[in-house]
């Protein structure tokens, strides 16, 4: 049995949108016309975008095709990073 | 609307918690010891390619700067960043010599493919698009420093003197201020759409092949 946690409705939206972004159509689309692929995306699964956060929302709509095309490569992370506050703290051993 | 700064750190934090986890397998690995010079190793390889390439994104700002304001206030920055981060790979070679790694030694060794494609792609960026996608490069490898508590584990986890930490304590001190001069100089550029699209995709794609070529790093340890 299991132990893990159910995702949240917004880790649940924000999962629907990050497999859509894979598809390059869909990002056209969303770069295009974000409020209605924001509809269409959500159509039928059960979520919406208001289920997605505001603030995320607002980022996700600042971003160019090629930028989804990268983040949708990257959906282990997303989903944790995105939804969390913005890391400026977070402390790593990369350095300049 | 969000500033640029705080735009680009958002897309960073979408790539970083890869970066944090290779980072707390590095500190708490058991074999510690033997990974911290390979970290420094590692580390030397990128920072001796730190200056080089902020010269050549001011050399490109420069030739483009009359008609394009975003290289033109590009250029003053990397004047005056340039010599804050002047000999610090000098530093990790003392670094190393202090672990009995000899420069020489150091030198000729070669470095890994993930690192050449993590610095030679920076090249592709300021030649072939705009040097000011260099920003994402940079926004990355001075925002994050090592956490004073985290060199001092490593202090205690290898053993080795404190002495031999010089350059992670420098940046410790030093990178937070360089972050902040970094955010000003974001939040000032005329910056276009897609500019800002440029500096956010190097910025996840630095923070993805930088946690590629440390997480290899670490990964050798166990071979």
């Amino acid at each position: 049995m299991s132990s893990q946690k159910p995702p949240s409705p917004a880790e649940d939206a924000l999962a629907i949108f990050v497999e859509k972004m894979a598809d390059p159509v869909e990002r056209q689309q969303f770069v295009s016309d974000p409020s209605a692929a924001f509809h269409n995306i959500f159509e039928n699964t059960g979520r919406s975008v208001h289920d997605i956060p505001p603030s995320v929302q607002a980022f996700l709509r600042y971003l160019s095709v090629e930028e989804l095309a990268f983040i949708s490569q990257l959906s282990d992370t997303l989903l944790a990073a995105s939804l969390a506050e913005p890391t400026s703290h977070g402390r790593s051993i990369a350095k300049l | 609307l969000p500033s640029s700064s705080e735009l680009l750190r958002r897309k960073i934090a979408l790539a970083l918690p890869g970066l944090l986890g290779v980072s707390e397998q590095f500190v708490g690995h058991p074999l510690i010891r033997d990974l911290y010079p390979e970290y420094l190793f590692t580390s030397h390889c990128i920072i001796r390619a730190s200056v080089p390439l902020m010269e050549a994104a001011r050399e490109e700002a420069i030739t483009r700067a009359g008609g394009d304001p975003v290289a033109a206030a590009l250029a003053p920055y990397l004047e005056q960043h340039i010599p804050e981060e002047q000999d610090h790979d000098e530093w990790l070679l003392d670094d190393l010599q202090l672990l009995g790694r000899a420069r020489s030694e150091v030198l000729v060794r070669l470095p890994s493919p993930t690192v050449a494609a993590l610095v030679g792609s920076q090249y592709y960026w300021i030649f072939h698009y705009h040097p000011v996608a260099l920003l994402g490069y940079i926004a990355v490898l001075e925002g994050y420093p090592p956490s004073t508590a985290m060199i001092d584990e490593l202090v205690a986890g290898t053993g080795y003197p404190r002495e031999a930490f010089r350059t992670m304590l420098a940046h410790a001190e030093l990178d937070p201020g360089h972050a902040e001069e970094l955010d000003e100089l974001l939040d000032e550029l005329p910056l276009t759409r897609e500019q800002s699209a440029a500096i956010g995709l190097n910025a996840m794609s630095t923070t993805r092949v930088l946690t590629e070529a440390f997480g290899e790093m670490v990964g050798s340890a166990s071979h």
